[in-house]
C-alpha cells in the first residue's frame, strides 16, 4: 500500500484509470477489426442501430430488443460517424463517478491517498474498465447514483432531485433510492436545530417528517421523471411505454441468469401448471420489502452511502432476472462502504466473502457453460443448485452489510472522538 | 380437366416403338425414369365448395417436399426444403382490412415439417375417389412413392394445378386411359442440338393423347430454363457440440460457377422451423461473416422474435436467404459454409432433451441473364425464393445428400428442463427465499435492537461485539 500510495493520488490515479480504459478501448477496436470474436458487447450494436435509425428520422425502437429510454439513443447519435463515440462516454462515466467517490470519501475526513485507494476499487477495477469500454450502457447508472449520494450528502437537495427523476427514467431501479434519501434529510441532518423536549405525538412526527426539504425533492424529481417521460412519449408515442417499461412487466425471464427464481420460471412460463407454490409472483415482495422500506429505515440515518449499497445489494439479489451486469450497481458502493466494513477489519470474514462470492459464481458459469456451449441439460439440478447457492451467498453477504451498517455511526464516532484526541 | 404426363429420362436404350397404346392406356416397358404428373382444373370444374373457397385467393400455392434422398433430371431440378410450405394472397375483393400499401397485397408463409403424404392420401382416397373406383385410389396411392407435389392456385388464370413429381428410378412406363379428360403423355430423353443456346434445355421424344388412338409422333424441343441441375451436391449438419446456439454446416462438393459468361453466386434459402433461428443482426458483420464463408444476409421473414421461447412464440418460423462465399480458385474444391443459429428454450421433457429436425435448405447458384422470359412447360414459380431475385435469375441447383442415412433434415438435440424435478423446483426455490430473506431479517432486526440497547457510541463494546 505504501508502494502504491503516490499513485493514488489525484492526477495518477485519473491518468492511470484513463490509461486502462483507453487501452483496452484500443485493443477492443482492434480485437473488432481484427478477429470475428467480437470485443464489442451486443447491447452496443443495439444502441448504436437505434442511433442509426434516429439519424435516418426514424424511431430507435425500430432496432429489435432497444429497451431503452431514447435518451440513450440520442445521446449515442455521434456514433453514427464515430462508431467509439458511445464507448468514450461510458467511460468518462466511469471517472466521473470515480471523481464523485473521492469527494464523497474526501468530505468525510478520509486522507487523499487512502480515498484514492478506495476509489481504485472502482476506478482500476478491470471488470469496470471492460465493461463500459465494450460498450455496455451500465456505466451511466454508476455515475448516476454516485451523483445522487453527491448531491445528497452536499445538501443540494434539488440537483439530487433531478439525477434521481432521471436515474429513474433511464434505469427504474434506482427508485429504491428514493425512500432512503427522504428518511435520511431530517430537519437535523440539515443543520435545523429541533427543540426537543419531550417525546413528540404522532401527529407532530408526521407534520415534522414534512419538511419543506423533501416536499422539494419529491415534487423536483417526480416532476423530472414524468417531464422526460411526457417528452419522450410525445415525440415516440406508444413503443416508448411498451419497450422502456412494459417490456419489464411482462417479460417471462426464462432464459437461465443468476437469479434464484431462473428455473422456476421457466417451468411455469411453460408448464402454469406445473408449480402449486406460485412463489415467483409473489417475488417482489422480499424485494421491495427488504430494498424499499426495511432497509432504508433501519440504514439510512447511520450512513446513507451503506444503506444504499444494502439496497441496492438486497435489490440484485433478489431479483427475478440477474446477470453479471448488475452486479455493477452495487459495485458502485463498495469504496463507500468497505471502509466501514467488517470484511477489511477482519479479513479472514472479507476473504471468506469474497471467495464464496466468487466460487459459488463459477459454479453456477460451469454449469451455464455446460449447458450454453455444450448442449447438456443442466438446468436441474445443476444449474437450479448453483443459483440457489449463490443466492444465499449474497444473502450472507448483505447480512454482513447490513451489521456493518449498524455499527457504522459508532465506527465513525470512535474516529471523530480519535480526531479529537 | 386436362392431365400431362411427363417422362423424362436418360436410357439412350428406350426404344418408342415398345409403347403399346391400348383402350385401357399407354403401355410401356420399364425404365429408369422421372415421371411428373399435372392435373389442371378449371375452377367450375372443382366442386362447389373448393370452388369457393379458392375464390377468397389471388394466389395460394401447397407444396410438400420429401425428406427422402431422390435423384432427378432436368427440367425437373427445382428444390424446396423437405416439409409442407405454404405460401398465400388473400383475394384483394375478399375485404381484408389491411392497412398497408394497398398496391401490394399482402402474402402469407406457413411451414411445417411432413414426413410423407399418408393422411394426405387416406383423406383424399375418401374424399374424392367413388368407393369402388380402384384406379382413382391407386393413383392417389401412387402418391406414396412421389418425392414433391404442388398444389397451386392463381386467380390470373383461374385454375389450380396440380403436379406431382417422381424421382429417377425403375418404373413401368403407363399412362391409364380416361373418357373424361384430355390426357397428353410425352416421353423425352435429353437432347443438345447444335442450334441451343446457353440458357435452354432440349428436350427430344414422343408425345401422344391418350384420346387420339394414334400411335406417339416424334418430338424434338428447346426452350429456356428457370431452374437448372448442376452436377455439384451439398450435406448439411449441425457442427458439435451444438449448444444453445449451433452451427449448421453446409459442405459443398465444388466451388465452381455453372455459367462462367455470367454473374453468379451460391445462395442457401433456409426454412427454419420456430424452434431454431438466425439472428439478422448478428450476421452483419462482414469478418464474421467471411469466416465462415458467407458473404451476407439477403432476406429474413418478419417478425423474427430474438428472444422469446417457442412455446410463446405464435409465427411458424422463419425464412432466410444466404449469399455464401465460395472460394475464388479456378480449381475445382470442395468448400464449406457455416451457418451460425440459436435455439429457443422448449417445454421441460422427462428426459432433460428433445430432438428437433431442421430441413436441409435450399442451395442453388443464383446467375444472372438477359433473358426476358424464362418460364416453360415444366417451369416452377412462387417457390419462395424466386421472388427475392430478379426475374431474369437462373437458379442452378445443388443436389442436397443426407450427410448419413437417407433423410434431408438435420437432426439437433435441444436441452431443455428435466421437467421430473417440477415439484423440488417449486419447493426447493420456496424454502431458498424464505430461508435468504428470514437471515437478512433477522440481521435487521439484530441492528435494530443492538442500537436501541445502544443509543451512545460505546467504542469497547463494538469490538467485542466482532469477536
Amino acid at each position: 500500500m505504501a508502494l502504491l500510495s503516490p499513485l493514488l493520488r489525484p492526477a495518477p490515479l485519473f491518468l492511470v484509470a484513463t490509461l486502462l480504459r483507453l487501452v483496452l478501448l484500443v485493443y477492443g477496436l482492434w480485437q473488432d477489426a481484427h478477429s470475428a470474436l467480437k470485443y464489442t458487447d451486443i447491447d452496443y450494436l443495439v444502441f448504436t442501430d437505434a442511433a442509426r435509425f434516429l439519424a435516418a428520422g426514424e424511431s430507435p425502437y425500430a432496432r429489435d430488443t432497444y429497451r431503452y429510454t431514447p435518451l440513450l439513443a440520442w445521446m449515442m447519435l455521434p456514433t453514427v460517424h464515430f462508431a467509439a463515440f458511445g464507448k468514450l462516454v461510458f467511460a468518462a462515466a466511469d471517472l466521473l463517478a470515480g471523481w464523485l467517490m473521492v469527494r464523497v470519501l474526501r468530505r468525510r475526513g478520509m486522507a487523499e491517498t487512502t480515498a484514492g485507494g478506495f476509489a481504485a476499487l472502482w476506478l482500476w477495477n478491470p471488470m469496470v474498465a471492460t465493461i463500459s469500454t465494450r460498450g455496455s450502457s451500465e456505466g451511466l447508472l454508476g455515475v448516476l447514483t454516485m451523483g445522487l449520494l453527491w448531491a445528497v450528502e452536499r445538501r443540494r437537495i434539488s440537483l439530487a432531485a433531478v439525477i434521481l427523476g432521471l436515474a429513474v427514467h433511464f434505469k427504474i431501479y434506482p427508485f429504491i433510492y428514493a425512500p432512503a434519501i427522504v428518511w435520511w434529510m431530517d430537519a437535523e441532518r440539515l443543520g435545523k436545530t429541533v427543540k426537543q423536549e419531550k417525546t413528540p405525538s404522532v401527529i407532530e412526527s408526521l407534520v415534522r417528517f414534512v419538511t419543506p426539504e423533501r416536499i422539494k425533492l419529491a415534487i423536483i424529481s417526480l416532476a423530472t421523471f414524468m417531464g422526460l417521460n411526457l417528452l419522450m412519449y410525445s415525440i415516440y408515442g406508444t413503443p416508448f411505454l411498451v419497450h422502456t417499461y412494459f417490456h419489464h412487466v411482462s417479460r417471462i425471464d426464462h432464459r437461465h441468469n443468476f437469479s434464484p427464481y431462473n428455473t422456476l420460471l421457466y417451468l411455469t412460463s411453460a408448464i402454469p401448471s406445473a408449480s402449486t407454490l406460485r412463489i415467483e409472483s409473489l417475488a417482489f415482495l422480499p424485494q421491495l420489502l427488504l430494498s424499499c422500506i426495511l432497509i432504508p429505515l433501519i440504514l439510512a440515518k447511520r450512513d446513507l452511502a451503506t444503506s444504499m449499497m444494502a439496497q441496492t445489494f438486497a435489490f440484485v439479489t433478489f431479483n427475478k432476472v440477474c446477470t453479471s451486469q448488475y452486479f455493477l450497481w452495487y459495485m458502485v458502493f463498495l469504496p463507500m462502504y468497505l471502509p466501514y466494513s467488517s470484511l477489511l477489519r477482519n479479513p479472514k470474514l472479507g476473504i471468506s466473502a469474497l471467495l464464496l462470492w466468487v466460487v459459488s459464481q463459477a459454479a453456477w458459469l460451469q454449469q451455464g457453460y455446460q449447458l450454453e456451449f455444450l448442449g447438456i441439460s443442466t438446468f436441474f439440478p445443476g444449474l437450479w443448485l448453483a443459483s440457489l447457492g449463490f443466492f444465499l451467498v449474497n444473502c450472507w453477504i448483505l447480512g454482513i452489510i447490513i451489521s456493518d451498517g449498524a455499527q457504522i455511526t459508532r465506527s465513525k464516532a470512535i474516529e471523530e472522538k480519535q480526531h479529537v484526541e | 380437366m386436362r392431365e400431362r404426363i411427363t417422362f423424362v429420362h436418360e436410357d439412350p436404350t428406350f426404344d418408342p416403338d415398345t409403347l403399346d397404346l391400348q383402350e385401357a392406356g399407354l403401355l410401356g416397358p420399364q425404365i429408369e425414369t422421372t415421371r411428373q404428373n399435372r392435373l389442371t382444373f378449371n375452377l367450375d370444374e372443382l366442386p362447389q365448395e373448393l370452388a369457393d373457397l379458392l375464390k377468397g385467393f389471388d394466389a395460394l400455392h401447397v407444396r410438400w417436399a420429401s425428406p427422402l434422398r431422390y435423384a432427378t433430371l432436368d427440367p425437373f431440378s427445382a428444390r424446396l426444403s423437405p416439409g409442407l410450405h405454404l405460401s398465400y394472397t388473400p383475394s384483394q375483393s375478399h375485404g381484408n382490412d389491411s392497412t398497408d400499401d394497398p398496391s401490394v397485397p399482402p402474402s402469407f408463409y406457413f411451414y411445417q415439417g411432413l414426413e410423407d403424404l399418408h393422411s394426405f392420401v387416406a383423406s383424399s382416397t375418401q374424399d374424392f375417389c367413388p368407393e369402388l373406383d380402384s384406379i382413382c385410389q391407386a393413383r392417389i396411392r401412387s402418391l406414396y412413392a412421389a418425392a414433391s407435389l404442388d398444389l397451386s392456385f392463381d386467380a390470373a388464370s383461374n385454375t389450380l394445378q396440380i403436379n406431382a413429381l417422381w424421382p429417377l428410378r425403375a418404373q413401368t412406363i403407363t399412362a391409364p386411359a380416361s373418357d373424361e379428360r384430355r390426357i397428353e403423355v410425352g416421353i423425352f430423353v435429353k437432347n443438345t442440338p447444335p442450334t441451343i443456346k446457353p440458357h435452354e434445355l432440349g428436350l427430344a421424344g414422343v408425345v401422344t393423347v391418350l384420346s387420339d388412338k394414334k400411335q406417339p409422333s416424334p418430338t424434338i424441343f428447346t426452350f429456356p430454363s428457370r431452374h437448372r441441375h448442376i452436377d455439384a451436391e451439398f450435406t448439411s449438419k449441425f457442427l458439435t457440440p451444438t449448444g444453445l446456439h449451433p452451427t449448421l454446416q453446409l459442405n459443398l462438393s465444388s466451388n465452381q460457377p455453372p455459367d462462367n459468361d455470367a454473374e453468379c453466386s451460391p445462395f442457401a434459402y433456409l426454412t427454419l422451423p420456430k424452434a431454431i433461428f438466425a439472428d439478422r443482426y448478428g450476421l452483419a458483420d462482414e469478418l464474421f461473416l467471411a469466416s465462415k464463408n458467407l458473404t451476407a444476409s439477403r432476406y429474413t421473414s418478419l417478425p423474427v422474435d430474438l428472444e422469446a421461447p417457442a412455446y410463446t412464440t405464435d409465427s411458424w418460423g422463419s425464412r432466410v436467404l444466404l449469399e455464401l462465399a465460395a472460394p475464388a480458385s479456378n480449381e475445382d474444391q470442395p468448400w464449406t459454409a457455416e451457418v451460425p443459429l440459436h435455439l429457443r428454450y422448449l417445454e421441460p421433457s422427462s428426459t432433460g432433451e428433445i430432438e428437433v429436425e431442421v430441413p436441409y435448405p435450399a442451395v442453388f447458384w443464383a446467375c444472372s441473364s438477359d433473358i426476358e422470359d424464362l418460364s416453360n412447360p415444366f417451369d416452377r414459380v412462387h417457390l419462395g425464393f424466386d421472388e427475392l431475385f430478379d426475374k431474369k435469375t437462373v437458379f442452378w441447383h445443388v443436389t442436397p445428400q443426407p450427410a448419413s442415412g437417407k433423410r434431408l433434415m438435420s437432426p439437433v438435440t435441444v436441452p431443455v428442463l428435466n421437467d421430473q424435478g417440477a415439484d423440488w423446483i417449486g419447493l426447493g426455490t420456496a424454502a431458498a427465499v424464505v430461508l435468504g430473506f428470514a437471515w437478512v431479517f433477522w440481521k435487521l432486526v439484530g441492528a435494530t435492537v443492538q442500537s436501541a440497547s445502544q443509543p451512545s457510541p460505546k467504542p469497547s463494546k463494538a469490538v467485542e461485539k466482532k469477536e
